[in-house]
């Protein structure tokens, strides 16, 4: 079946075509011409507080002052691996436990089968948000606060929406791969481990392409659990200094802080593209 | 019989963690959300008082009010102009990755940055980007964020710019699912372009639409990042940005204004009364989706599964 996509190929441009074409570019430079000042703004040494007038996008004294600062005065590297290594065991763990809990769902055969998975599918119809202060209260009753795992736990546990994803995908798989191990002797974990895993790969990769932008963009979660400055996330942290008082007296900073903050997901998005757009549109998730 | 039961037992030994998890953050925190909002801050039953308490306050009005004039605005800007781009995206013939890239990026910067970088271009200097651009066309500077009058749009605004590529990209997979034969039959019975617009593009992403409007409704009773980061837990100017999630979260955490977890809970579950109205609905409405046909699947091929056992 041909798609809307090859439907006018091989025709010269409508005059339409072109009006769709200068909205489009119209709004790809509302888009992308923010971004541009953040990070000209980031490379520009500003010695008052005032904004240039007019707004400039190559900056007029070019220097690294502003990550020099950055760097010295506050603890955006520690925000940066701090949240690397949440973001890290969070895509681990939610690869693990949502392709395992996928699977059993998918291929395992036990009483209550469908009640446990309508179960788990509770976790979709209540927003995380409903319950911020007794989860909290869990958390801290584990000890948890300020630890990476206490970040994740939350998250990790009530990942529904991945199982119920990778259960979709596995459905498709071949049953029969499951009796051959069983043939072989293969116990159940062995069957998912080594049979089904390397068969998870597209799905995997969206799964950790959600959770990571995910992570890494949470903010009220973090905020609630991390009291401690080390252990802040980069959302975190950011937003404690863009809500300080002083923020607004500091473009040149903050928009170093801004920039830096967006770097490893922009370089991972350079590469990962077409996968992270085509994620998006399978599964339509928002952070 | 002992090797039946330890295959069982075995599934569900797989399963513990997310059954764990649901049960400790899910079935427990909800019940617990309900127990406490009837409780008072010493623990005593008083019944629905907070609930009575909760909607007579005047900041709670407030926050109501704020939360649904900044979804609705931003459903109402967000939605038709997705629609419009995508639709524009789906008929170029050459092109269409390096918008979507473009129109994505905002979707990786997170709001907390983003409400940074709009503090600079909102800022009420006028020599922001906002005001520079509008001083070209001899309008006078606005305040943005820091003006009562326009704090909210302002918000709405800079929440349309991060989110408007991700609901492209949902209407392009949505218009990319259309079957071409079907703009050709019509074009043989000689419709116009507008009439397969309003014929067979608008009826066939109908699910895409509601699916989008619902997700969007959902995400704007939740809207909390946006806010905070622009004006902290306070909702300033003039409590113009206090959303009913900031109001859950200070009576919750907040450690300058008084706390009543009492009224925090009630808050909450209200809240989540709302959004489960709005998700059955989501049901409802899509009934004959992909996404609804797939979760009774489960049910059906589960109970054939079990009948072959």
């Amino acid at each position: 079946m041909k798609t809307g996509k090859q439907i006018r190929r091989h025709r010269k441009l409508t005059s339409s075509q072109i009006i769709y074409y200068i909205v489009l570019i119209l709004a790809a430079i509302i888009v992308i011409v923010p971004l541009i000042w953040m990070v000209s703004t980031s490379f520009d040494r500003f010695d008052s507080a005032e904004l240039p007038n007019p707004p400039r996008f190559l900056p007029a004294n070019p220097s690294i002052f502003n990550y020099f600062v950055v760097f010295h005065n506050m603890n955006m590297l520690r925000y940066l691996l701090n949240t690397s290594i949440v973001a890290a065991l969070s895509v681990i763990l939610n690869l693990f436990t949502a392709s395992l809990g996928g699977f059993c769902f998918s291929k395992g055969k036990f009483p209550g089968k469908n009640v446990l998975l309508l179960f788990v599918l509770s976790n979709m119809m209540v927003p995380f948000e409903s319950k911020l202060l007794p989860v909290y209260d869990v958390i801290k009753g584990l000890h948890l606060t300020n630890t990476y795992l206490g970040v994740i736990l939350p998250g990790l546990m009530t990942n529904a929406f991945f199982i119920f994803f990778i259960k979709k995908f596995c459905d498709d798989l071949p049953y029969d791969l499951y009796e051959a191990g069983v043939a072989d002797g293969a116990s159940k974990f062995r069957i998912y481990a080594q049979i089904y895993i390397p068969l998870m790969g597209p799905v995997m990769a969206t799964i950790a392409i959600l959770d990571i932008l995910n992570v890494w963009n949470d903010l009220l979660w973090p905020m609630v659990v991390i009291n401690k400055d080390t252990m802040n996330t980069v959302q975190v942290g950011l937003a404690i200094f863009g809500t300080s008082k002083n923020m607004q007296s500091l473009p040149g900073v903050s928009m170093a802080m801004s920039t830096l903050s967006v770097l490893p997901l922009a370089i991972v998005f350079i590469f990962l593209q077409k996968y992270i757009i085509q994620s998006i549109a399978a599964t339509g998730i928002k952070q | 019989m002992s090797r039946r039961f330890r295959s069982v037992a075995g599934w569900y030994l797989l399963l513990i963690v997310p059954l764990l998890g649901t049960i400790v953050f899910n079935v427990y925190p909800l019940i617990k959300t309900v127990i406490d909002s009837t409780l008072n801050m010493q623990g005593h039953f008083i019944g629905f008082t907070n609930y009575n308490i909760m909607f007579s306050d005047p900041e709670y009005h407030q926050s109501v009010g704020n939360t649904f004039y900044m979804g609705i605005l931003s459903v109402i800007i967000n939605i038709p102009l997705a629609f419009i781009l995508a639709n524009m995206l789906n008929s170029i013939p050459r092109g269409q990755n390096i918008f979507k890239v473009f129109l994505i990026l905002p979707m990786i910067t997170s709001i907390v940055t983003v409400a940074i970088l709009f503090k600079f271009i909102f800022s009420p200097d006028p020599a922001s980007m906002a005001n520079y651009i509008l001083s070209i066309f001899h309008i006078k500077p606005f305040s943005w964020f820091s003006d009562i009058k326009t704090s909210r749009e302002s918000v709405v605004m800079m929440s349309v710019w991060k989110s408007i590529g991700f609901n492209v990209i949902l209407f392009f997979a949505g218009l990319q699912t259309i079957p071409t034969e079907l703009y050709e039959a019509a074009k043989i019975d000689g419709a116009n372009e507008r009439q397969r617009w309003l014929y067979i593009t608008i009826p066939c992403i109908r699910n895409t639409f509601i699916f989008v409007y619902l997700t969007s409704c959902i995400a704007a009773l939740k809207s909390f990042a946006d806010v905070y980061a622009v004006s902290s837990e306070y909702g300033d100017p003039g409590g113009s940005l206090f959303t009913i999630m900031l109001y859950i979260f200070r009576k919750s955490f907040s450690t300058l204004f008084s706390k009543d977890t009492g009224l925090a809970s009630a808050a909450s579950v209200f809240l989540f009364l709302l959004i489960l109205v709005i998700t059955i609905i989501n049901y409802l409405l899509t009934e004959n989706s992909e996404r609804v046909r797939s979760f009774f699947k489960i049910r059906r091929t589960g109970k054939k599964g079990a009948l072959e056992e």
